[in-house]
């Protein structure tokens, strides 16, 4: 099912497009454009994550990238909140300095070294006592940090992939909801036939031919 | 190939720092897909337009890191020198 292009935005699809990438389109009835959307923004941001690992994806140390990765919707909260919760915690040394919760709150979680591990340590405040998760150096050979921190170009391109991705869907979630707006038409015949936007441009006659209401292939005689 | 043993996709980072470059290929690629869904009117024309897009992608982005590695390498050192 194909709809009319209208200059009325469609709220449903703007909703179901930042809920999940391509969403938007399949709502507005345009399924396989939703189900392409999906795969490309989602394979963009997964993509990202397989080459830099979960570290590329961060709200806190990473906060401007993450403003960009934000657009994929709450996928990469989900994932930034996985991230911020099981994979990163606080440094030992710091924890045990704080005096007061305001300055424990205050104390920002990092990721893993490779000599590290998990370690549940109590803190004392003088508001009471505080049980925190923290990374400790672990002895000889017993060093199990939960992920491989990612640095260099890998960190840099998978960050960069995730971001792309955001980017895409803001474009996807501006195509969902405002269907108004005219479409890239292909060429097939030189001189003879001109696109909608070469009309508007005042290049041509707008004899194009692809009619998406049709269904059938550009340029067959109909 | 260290630290392939105990590897998690999306957890850990893949060991592809020598190869980093190639990654443009699969970024254009997808980039061109999500690009493309959105723009063209039939998608009929769909595997043509991403197949042209890619393409474009890497060609120019090859021609910049040229015109980069001249301008460092060359340009400059005329200038300085």
């Amino acid at each position: 099912m194909k709809t009319e292009p209208t200059n009325e935005p469609r709220f449903a699809a703007l909703i179901a497009g930042a809920l999940l990438p391509g969403l938007g389109h399949v709502v507005a009835g345009e399924r396989l454009r939703g189900l392409l959307v999906g795969v490309g923004v989602l394979g963009l941001f997964f993509g990202g994550m397989l080459v830099g690992g979960i570290d590329t994806v961060d709200s806190k140390d990473n906060r401007v990238w993450f403003f960009g990765q934000a657009l994929v919707g709450p996928t990469a909260f989900g994932v930034d909140w996985v991230h911020q919760n099981k994979y990163k915690a606080y440094d030992k040394n710091q924890v045990m300095g704080a005096s007061t919760k305001t300055e424990l709150a205050s104390l920002r979680k990092r990721s893993a070294n490779p000599n590290e591990r998990f370690e549940d340590v109590t803190v004392s405040t003088n508001q009471g006592t505080v049980r925190v998760r923290v990374f400790a150096p672990a002895p000889a050979g017993q060093a199990a940090p939960p992920n491989r921190t990612s640095v260099g170009k890998v960190n840099e391109l998978g960050t960069l992939f995730s971001t792309i991705a955001g980017m895409l869907n803001l474009i996807a979630l501006i195509d969902a909801g405002f269907p108004g707006r005219p479409k890239k038409q292909v060429k097939r015949k030189v001189g003879l036939q001109t696109g909608h936007a070469d009309a508007e441009a005042g290049l041509g006659t707008p004899t194009t031919v692809d009619d998406p209401h049709k269904g059938g292939l550009p340029g067959a005689a109909t | 190939m260290m630290g392939l043993l105990g590897y998690v996709p999306f957890i850990d980072p893949l060991d592809v720092h020598q190869y980093w470059y190639l990654l443009l290929i699969p970024v254009a690629l997808l980039v061109s897909i999500a690009y493309k869904a959105c723009r063209v009117e039939s998608l009929s024309d769909f595997p043509r337009e991403v197949a042209v897009m890619t393409v474009q992608i890497v060609v120019v982005m090859i021609l910049l890191g040229f015109a980069s590695f001249l301008f460092v390498e060359k340009v400059l050192p005329m200038i300085a020198g």
